[in-house]
């Protein structure tokens, strides 16, 4: 169910997503709240670092 | 895939003491005992045994491995306790082993074993994690943190009425619901964005310092290329220039070769002249010199010639004053002796004239001696006779003072019997008639003190006496000293006075004193004769140190003024050498003057000076014009350099804005995407809560339903985490339904929650917290029986002292 919600969510946020960029998002989104479980700062941020380099910018438009 | 626990043996936990063993056969099997009789205790140690854990943290997340409350769990006096938990599957049985041990004040897991037997095999894992591990894929419990809040209602955390301390339902319910997850990444993902914040704004403001860097560098770069154009026309106008002053610089190094010729002879030629203006000057200063020198020696001849005349006048009159001297000497000399032949003679009348008056003082003082003499003895014998006197008196008075002082005495000894002996007489040793005694003392009173004033009076008497005889002794005495010192001096007059008869001549006074004046006239005018001399003589003295003076001063005068002749002369002698000498070299520095003139001649007719003022004048416009250029290009070039050094110096730092620039952006998306996903876990966090009221009300409702509490409407959890339930049309809150409702409530509540987790375990333990009747026990078991739940503990209070299982 949360997954759903999740999902649900990022579509009200992001419009004209792909669903391979939808699976992307919610990729980061899962691994980024297991690793603050894990409180894991630092991979935090290297695993956003890393997104926003291989994405090449294609999401910029979306956050803006 | 369904178990069933068989067996458990538990050893001193909680209330257990030592060693104890469960069989459990069926489904659902009821934990009966007395109050206190370690019912509670048993459905811990199976919780613990099977998950590990026990006791919630403040931010409800269970306690697992050493961090569980395991000194709770440990039976307060032992040191050591044990579960053993035998599981029945279908092939296969699990005995779970797990130990805590107590050190000192706290407790340690001990041993933790996972045994799995099979028909076939036995496997045994240890450790606390892999037992865990393989627990959960066994028993089908993927959470067993969950399984814990799930499995268990005990009665002293029972949820909704009991909560551990601190806890709200709003906070329960979330962790239960997994939602705290969201929360928790939210939070510890908005410290990640506030990191990233930061490096992006350092990143930022790193780049916004070095802006500046790189706007300046393209400008530098620009001026460079601009500067390096206008050095290169420089320099080619510097190169023309260059080589026209080479070619003028052959044509002026001739012009200004004949024109130093010309100079230096022109200057050469009127060195000499000047040179010979100088020794012509010189040749008159000396004439003049000449002159001079001449005209002083004829003055100095002149003085000299006065200075002899003085000295030759002079001589003279210092022979006839030593002559004039002389005889005055002779005469004092004569005078002197006459003189000295008086004064002896005048001496002599004049002792003569002593010695008379001497004889007649001491015949004079004989006189008064004797005259002395003899008063002083008339004295003495009227002193000696006043002696004798008071000598016969002083007799006399110390006569009568003995008598007195006797008959005093013989009136005191009487007075002293009387006193000393008051009753009887001491000497006739009769007794005393006392009138008389009075009468004798009073006539004996007067008696006494007539006598002891006459005693003072004659003592006075007497003391008065002897000094006087003392005085008069030392007077006789002083008398008689006076009269022998008299005496002496009588004989002493007597023997001077016949010495003196003896040197007397028997001249006259009268005599004598005729003498005596006339030899004084003639002392008189002969010491006034002396003293005429004499004074002459000191004149003449006087004026022959002048003269001598003055004749020496005079012969100094003489010396210096020949010597200053003498250097005159030599002076002279030096002008008229030095002129001859410059008259030479006047005839040669004009010989030399004539040939110079005539080589300058021949030197000006092939110079045009007009020629070279002009290629001088260009010359030196061009070596302006070339001095001008290398200045500026120099200027060019030093600010070249300056640039060159700006940009090198800003280089470095117009790369990093470019290499911080990117990595403010990247770091802005960052932040950016980290506010975007924080934003969907925030939305996914707060519509979770909201389901999740709407579920577990519903879920609470079916369930109450379920068991038989059909007069419930409706059951609500508000926003603020409020129960509400409608009874009969009646709004109700929590504190005020009866407990079973409230328990039932609480178990509605977590299987909702393992419902939404889509995890129902297979394990259920109610401690203490039915208070429902049979027929809603049985419901309630069934429905947990439908939901696959196959093992259900159920603790019941009876009078047993000791706990037993008993099956349904």
């Amino acid at each position: 169910m949360a997954e759903e919600i999740l999902r649900e969510k990022l579509r009200e946020e992001v419009e004209g997503l792909s669903h391979e960029e939808e699976d992307e998002l919610l990729n980061l989104i899962n691994r980024l709240i297991e690793l603050s479980i894990l409180r894991e700062k630092r991979r935090c941020k290297e695993l956003v670092l890393e997104f926003i380099e291989s994405s090449g910018g294609k999401f910029r438009g979306h956050f803006r | 895939m369904s178990w069933n626990l068989s067996r458990v043996v538990v050893e001193n936990l909680g209330g257990i003491l030592g060693r104890r063993s469960f069989e459990f056969k069926s489904t659902v099997n009821y934990i009966k005992g007395a109050s206190a009789a370690g019912k509670t205790s048993l459905v811990r140690a199976i919780v613990w045994g099977l998950t590990g854990a026990w006791g919630l943290k403040g931010d409800y997340q269970v306690k697992m491995g050493n961090e569980a409350d395991l000194s709770t769990l440990l039976n307060r006096g032992s040191k050591q306790g044990s579960i053993e938990i035998a599981i029945d599957k279908k092939d296969k049985t699990l005995v779970i082993k797990r130990e805590i041990i107590r050190r000192g004040a706290t407790c340690k897991l001990g041993r933790c074993e996972l045994k799995i037997i099979s028909d076939k095999s036995e496997e045994i894992i240890q450790g606390f994690q892999q037992v865990n591990d393989k627990l959960k894929s066994e028993l089908e419990i993927p959470y067993l943190d969950l399984a814990y809040h799930i499995i268990f209602n005990g009665e002293h955390d029972l949820l909704l009425t009991v909560l551990p301390e601190g806890a709200t339902l709003r906070n329960y319910l979330a962790t239960c619901f997994g939602i705290s997850r969201y929360e928790k990444a939210w939070s510890y993902l908005g410290e990640v964005e506030r990191d990233l914040r930061r490096e992006y704004e350092d990143y930022r403001d790193k780049a916004e310092e070095r802006k500046e860097a790189s706007v300046l560098l393209e400008d530098r770069q620009r001026l460079i290329e601009k500067l390096n154009s206008e050095r290169t026309e420089k320099m080619r106008e510097l190169n023309d220039i260059k080589s026209q002053l080479d070619s003028m610089s052959s044509q002026l190094r001739k012009l200004d070769e004949l024109h130093n010729q010309i100079t230096s002879l022109e200057k050469r030629i009127n060195d000499k002249l000047s040179r010979l203006r100088e020794i012509m000057f010189k040749i008159q200063a000396r004439d003049e010199d000449s002159r001079k020198e001449r005209s002083v020696i004829e003055k100095l001849n002149k003085q000299l010639q006065d200075v002899n005349q003085h000295l030759e006048r002079n001589r003279r009159d210092l022979n006839n004053l030593v002559d004039n001297i002389s005889n005055l000497e002779i005469e004092r000399n004569s005078i002197r002796k006459e003189l000295d032949e008086l004064i002896g003679r005048r001496d002599h009348v004049e002792e003569e004239l002593r010695l008379l008056k001497e004889l007649r003082e001491r015949k004079d003082r004989l006189t008064q001696l004797e005259s002395e003499i003899r008063n002083l003895k008339s004295e003495l014998s009227g002193m000696q006779r006043r002696y004798h006197e008071c000598e016969l008196e002083l007799k006399m008075k110390n006569k009568n003072l003995s008598k007195k002082q006797a008959a005093l005495l013989a009136i005191e000894n009487v007075f002293s019997w009387i006193a000393d002996s008051p009753s009887a007489c001491p000497v006739c040793k009769r007794a005393w008639d006392e009138e008389l005694r009075v009468r004798s003392i009073e006539r004996l009173n007067p008696e006494r003190r007539r006598y002891e004033s006459e005693v003072r009076k004659l003592k006075e008497n007497v003391n008065t006496l002897e000094k006087e005889l003392a005085a008069l002794d030392n007077e006789i005495r002083d008398i008689n000293n006076r009269i022998s010192r008299l005496e002496w001096e009588r004989e002493h007059q007597k023997q001077e006075l016949s010495e003196l008869e003896r040197k007397m001549t028997h001249r006259a006074i009268e005599e004598l004193n005729g003498e005596l004046i006339s030899l004084k006239q003639e002392i008189r005018v002969k010491t006034e004769r002396l003293k005429e001399i004499e004074s002459n003589l000191a004149n003449l003295n006087a004026q022959k140190v002048e003269l001598e003076e003055e004749i020496r001063r005079l012969e100094r005068d003489k010396v210096g003024i020949e010597s200053e002749i003498a250097h005159s002369h030599r002076n002279l002698e030096r002008y008229i050498s030095e002129i001859s000498r410059l008259r030479l070299d006047q005839q040669a520095i004009e010989h030399e003057v004539s040939d110079l003139q005539q080589r300058l001649e021949v030197i000006r007719s092939g110079y045009d000076l007009e020629k070279h003022q002009t290629l001088m004048n260009n010359y030196q416009r061009l070596i302006k014009d070339e001095t001008r250029l290398r200045t500026e290009v120099t200027r060019i070039e030093k600010d070249l350099e300056t640039y060159s050094r700006e940009v090198e110096e800003i280089r470095d730092q117009a790369l990093e804005y470019k290499m911080f620039r990117e990595k403010a952006a990247k770091y802005g998306d960052a932040v950016r995407l980290m506010e975007f996903v924080r934003g969907v876990i925030r939305g996914v966090a707060e519509t979770l809560r909201d389901e999740i009221r709407e579920i577990v009300s519903e879920d609470v409702l079916n369930f109450l339903h379920a068991l038989g509490f059909n007069r419930i409407e409706r059951v609500e959890i508000d926003e603020r985490y409020r129960i509400k339930v409608q009874l009969d049309g009646i709004e109700l809150n929590l504190d005020t339904l009866c407990e079973g409702i409230r328990n039932a409530i609480g178990i509605g509540m977590k299987l909702s929650s393992a419902k939404f987790q889509n995890f129902i375990p297979r394990l259920i333990c109610l401690d203490g917290c039915l208070r429902l009747d049979p027929s809603k026990i049985r419901a309630l078991i069934d429905l947990l029986m439908k939901m696959g739940v196959t093992n259900i503990l159920i603790t019941e209070r009876e009078v047993t002292p000791r706990i037993r299982i008993a099956s349904d």
